[in-house]
């Protein structure tokens, strides 16, 4: 049973807000290195437009390398927000209340990072308008709704939009908080307008309340449908190795274990960084990790599907496809360590109760699982672009360059520097949110021992 | 607030309540009917078997061992998902989930003659490959053995504090006590026993629905459908433990006072959450396919979903999704245990409907070697009456199985509600009063 802590008001409100109203000096040495990182990012991309594809390392047959990897990746962290807040809240699991805040800031900047990597890949970003925006009517150019090109775009952006306002309603107590407790007139101010005229009436509680429930149910159909459109971006070519209709289910439930392995990794950070070890607690790491033995269970059964049926027809061109990601150097050893990180060193660890409540232990192995989801998106997309296939007559293999590398790191920094931004200015933790948790908080006296329970609504 | 009904929170602890097996003598005449019903099956069945290695004569047969495996032998899992999430609500009802383990049985004897009657592996796509070990008949009734022996162990294991307690069949109770250490054993074999059932019911799913469907049509290559049926198969086991949980209700005093709105709520929502997922699994399948327009594909949607069995299409789509979902969405409906078991023997039919399409046309088919497509397509083989008189016979059959086991194992779990109802109790707050609910480890 996840037993909260008991603090008083005044006290709680101090810890929960106290990152928000204080500045300490290590956040302006982070955000800037980050933000250092981010930077040499934008010069890269800078460049490439300048110089074209090239100057990434692009060449023929293969033009979707780590940039495309990076688009799969970030979605997929994007999805644990939704995941763990949304089924969480529905499901009234207790454990939720400290998880939700940084699982949907997660989902919110990952999403974002998400939308930089196709405008790159297509080396003019000005002209993707032509794909998903109706707008050069003159000509009469409209977009083509039967293309992925008009779904991701659609999905995406549908996605975003409902997590901010999924984020923005959940927040609002919090604001409202926040404002209450400030003393600096300007972040007063600021509050103020954020917290649009909160101040806690019955009405405003119930449709808050209302609003909240309804966004989660509303939005885990959004969430199931970006991933898939992503991976019908593959799985609707004729590349061999992708035309496999568990793509779509494979890929949603991959991105939930990489987001919620993320969200588990920026947890532990969260409670480092911002001392929060009253309220990230040990029986939420194991909660979560047990949430986690599920997810990535059925995982590998997706991939095994996926491996399988892909062999299945024992046509002639996916056979080819997964020989070279099986056979052909380097996917051999990508795989192994990708199967290894993905799957076999973290699930078993898992399994016993020490590793789910140490932080150490959850950390590396969270970590470990995010390197394997990232190495599984490489497998996936390279080696079947790799392949020669018939009237290909320029042909080069495709080895990663320094510049997409820094692309990559780029992105990690912008992600990471927008969830300590964002806990600057805004409740990292849901105060409000926690504190009805202390206040419903009871035992129940059973024999000689008391169990900690909760009231239900 | 969703609170319990007090009939519920009367079972505490030294109140002597005491887990009997139910009476049916309210039910004598559902209980003729039944039996005369699996009368039918085993005739029936005698009568099938005459058709011995004949594999058209077996498409209906298949349909119900297809159909049994996703709704009878699904079944046992709710009660451990429930039991794993610690499903308050669902105390009253894990038995009678986890009692379908008996009936579940009774496919077996539907499986050995459909695999008996397929053709060999030689120049067809099939999951085996090169590694055969016996493929298909020895591994997949290995698969499908091991999941009944699973799914008996998780019924045995969590029934044994009740067969103590009520004096039956004291040779199943191992001498259970009630001592510490073998509560936490029989927890501990619950939970792994519940996992392992998990683990072999999607492997034995994975191997007959390619077996028996995928690999006997020739282009048909769909890397969802072993999935598919597993997530159908969770839909129409929730309708069934419904229907069930609503007749036991109906037919048992006893019963009725634990099984009430609570249960009806969180049952619908389950269900209501795999009606969900049965669309999003169908559509998954369906857009790549249309999409890609590869022959071999299109073929095989142009038998199950389009031209030759294009009615049980419809029905299942109706049935199996758009009622139900139509349905289950309204919160009144979910709260009324007599529409949510309507809703669910429509379920069940268009589940049965969807097994129909899907495992009639590839063991009729004859043409089963090379790798498609399809041409021409075959005829559709609608039911002979003789195939209906089998399919109600069978389902008599296990109905008939269930009844009989719950006969010696109470349909209630007794020491799980009455562990459920020390976790729970009354609190006012306010001016109200709420359920106080505690999830130990």
């Amino acid at each position: 049973m996840q037993e909260p802590v008991m603090l008083d008001q005044r006290t709680a409100d101090k810890r929960l807000l106290d990152f928000v109203m204080t500045t300490p000096r290590w956040f302006f040495t982070w955000s800037g290195g980050l933000g250092f990182v981010f930077m040499l990012g934008a010069v890269v991309f800078l460049t490439m437009l300048y110089w074209g594809l090239e100057f990434l390392g692009y060449s023929h047959p293969v033009y979707w390398g780590f940039l495309i990897v990076n688009f799969v990746f970030w979605i997929g962290i994007s999805h644990a927000g939704v995941f763990v807040s949304a089924i969480l809240r529905l499901t009234q699991a207790e454990f939720r209340r400290p998880v939700t805040r940084a699982a949907e800031v997660v989902t919110i900047f990952s999403l974002q990072a998400a939308v930089l990597f196709p405008l790159i890949h297509s080396g003019r970003p000005w002209r993707t308008a032509y794909w998903a925006f109706p707008y050069d009517f003159i000509r009469g150019m409209w977009p083509n709704p039967r293309s992925p090109l008009v779904w991701d775009p659609s999905a995406i952006f549908t996605y975003l939009t409902s997590t901010i306002l999924f984020v923005y309603v959940a927040l609002l107590p919090d604001l409202a908080l926040a404002r209450d407790r400030s003393q600096d007139p300007i972040r007063r101010a600021l509050f103020t307008v954020l917290a649009l005229g909160f101040k806690g009436s019955t009405r405003q509680w119930r449709i808050q309340a209302v609003a909240g429930i309804l966004l989660s149910a509303i939005i885990l159909p959004i969430f199931v449908s970006v991933h898939s459109i992503v991976s019908w971006d593959f799985a609707v070519t004729s590349v061999p190795g992708w035309h496999n209709t568990v793509f779509a289910p494979y890929f949603v439930i991959g991105a939930v274990h990489s987001g919620v392995s993320a969200v588990v990794t920026a947890m532990i950070v969260m409670k480092w960084a911002f001392k929060l070890e009253d309220f990230i607690t040990r029986d939420h790491l194991d909660a979560l990790a047990r949430l986690l033995i599920a997810v990535a269970t059925g995982w590998l059964f997706f991939l095994f599907l996926d491996f399988g049926f892909g062999l299945y027809g024992l046509e002639p061109t996916e056979v080819d496809t997964w020989q070279r990601r099986v056979y052909e150097w380097p996917f051999p050893i990508v795989i192994i360590v990708f199967m290894l990180t993905a799957y076999v060193i973290p699930v078993p660890l898992w399994l016993f109760r020490a590793v789910r409540r140490s932080y150490g232990w959850m950390f590396f192995t969270t970590i470990l699982v995010n390197i394997g989801m990232w190495l599984e998106r490489y497998i996936l997309i390279v080696p079947a672009l790799e392949r020669k296939s018939s009237l290909t007559f320029t042909y080069s293999t495709y080895i990663p360059s320094i510049s997409e590398a820094i692309l990559v790191a780029a992105s990690f920094a912008f992600v990471m520097v927008g969830v300590l931004v964002f806990s600057k200015v805004v409740p990292i933790m849901p105060a409000v949110d926690i504190k009805e948790g202390m206040i419903l908080a009871r035992k129940i006296k059973i024999g000689r021992a008391e169990v900690p329970a909760t009231i239900r609504e | 607030m969703s609170g319990p009904e007090p009939a519920a929170l009367a079972i505490a602890p030294g109140s002597g309540f005491r887990p009997r097996g139910v009476s049916f003598s309210l039910a004598n005449a559902a209980q003729l009917v039944v039996t005369l019903l699996a009368v039918l099956g085993v005739v029936m069945y005698a009568l099938r078997l005459g058709e011995w290695g004949d594999r058209p004569e077996w498409a209906y047969p298949t349909a119900t061992l297809m159909w049994m495996l996703a709704t009878v032998s699904s079944a046992p899992l709710l009660a451990y998902a429930t039991r794993m999430t610690r499903g308050y609500w669902s105390y009253p009802v894990r038995r009678i989930a986890t009692l379908f383990a008996i009936p579940s049985i009774l496919g077996y004897a539907l499986l050995i003659p459909v695999l008996n009657s397929l053709p060999s592996l030689d120049g067809r796509a099939s999951l085996w490959f090169e590694f055969r070990f016996g493929a298909p008949v020895v591994t997949d009734a290995l698969a499908v053995a091991t999941m009944a022996l699973a799914g008996l162990g998780m019924l045995w294991i969590t029934a044994i504090p009740d067969l103590a307690a009520n004096g039956s069949c004291r040779f199943l109770t191992l001498g259970w006590r009630g001592n510490p250490r073998q509560w936490r054993a029989l927890k501990m074999f619950a939970k792994l026993l519940g996992a392992f059932y998990l683990m072999t019911l999607v492997y034995a799913t994975m191997v007959l629905t390619t077996d028996l469907g995928q690999s006997l049509i020739p282009g048909w290559r769909s890397g969802i459908f072993p999935a598919y049926h597993v997530v159908t198969g969770f839909q129409t086991a929730t309708a069934l433990v419904v229907l069930t949980a609503y007749l036991v209700r109906r037919f048992c005093p006893e019963a009725r006072p634990y099984i009430g709105t609570e249960q009806a709520i969180n049952l619908g929502r389950i269900f209501l959450a795999f009606t969900l997922l049965v669309f999003y699994f169908s559509w998954a399948d369906f857009v790549l396919v249309w999409y890609a327009r590869l022959p071999g594909e299109i073929a095989a949607m142009q038998v199950n979903i389009a031209e030759i069995y294009g009615a049980a299409f419809a029905i299942a789509a109706v049935c199996h999704f758009g009622i139900p979902f139509v349905c289950l969405i309204f919160n009144p409906l979910r709260r009324r245990f007599h529409l949510l078991a309507l809703v669910a023997v429509v379920a069940l039919v268009g589940s049965f409907a969807d097994r129909v399409r899907l495992f009639v046309p590839a063991i009729s088919n004859t043409e089963v070697t090379g790798h498609g497509p399809l041409d021409p397509l075959p005829a559709a083989v609608w039911p002979a009456l003789d195939d209906i008189l089998f399919i109600v016979g069978w389902i008599g059959l296990m109905a008939f199985a269930y009844i009989f086991s719950a006969r010696w194992i109470p349909l209630l779990s007794g020491w799980e509600m009455r562990e459920g109802a020390l976790y729970r109790g009354e609190v006012e707050y306010g001016r109200a009063n709420y359920l106080l609910m505690a999830k130990p480890d």
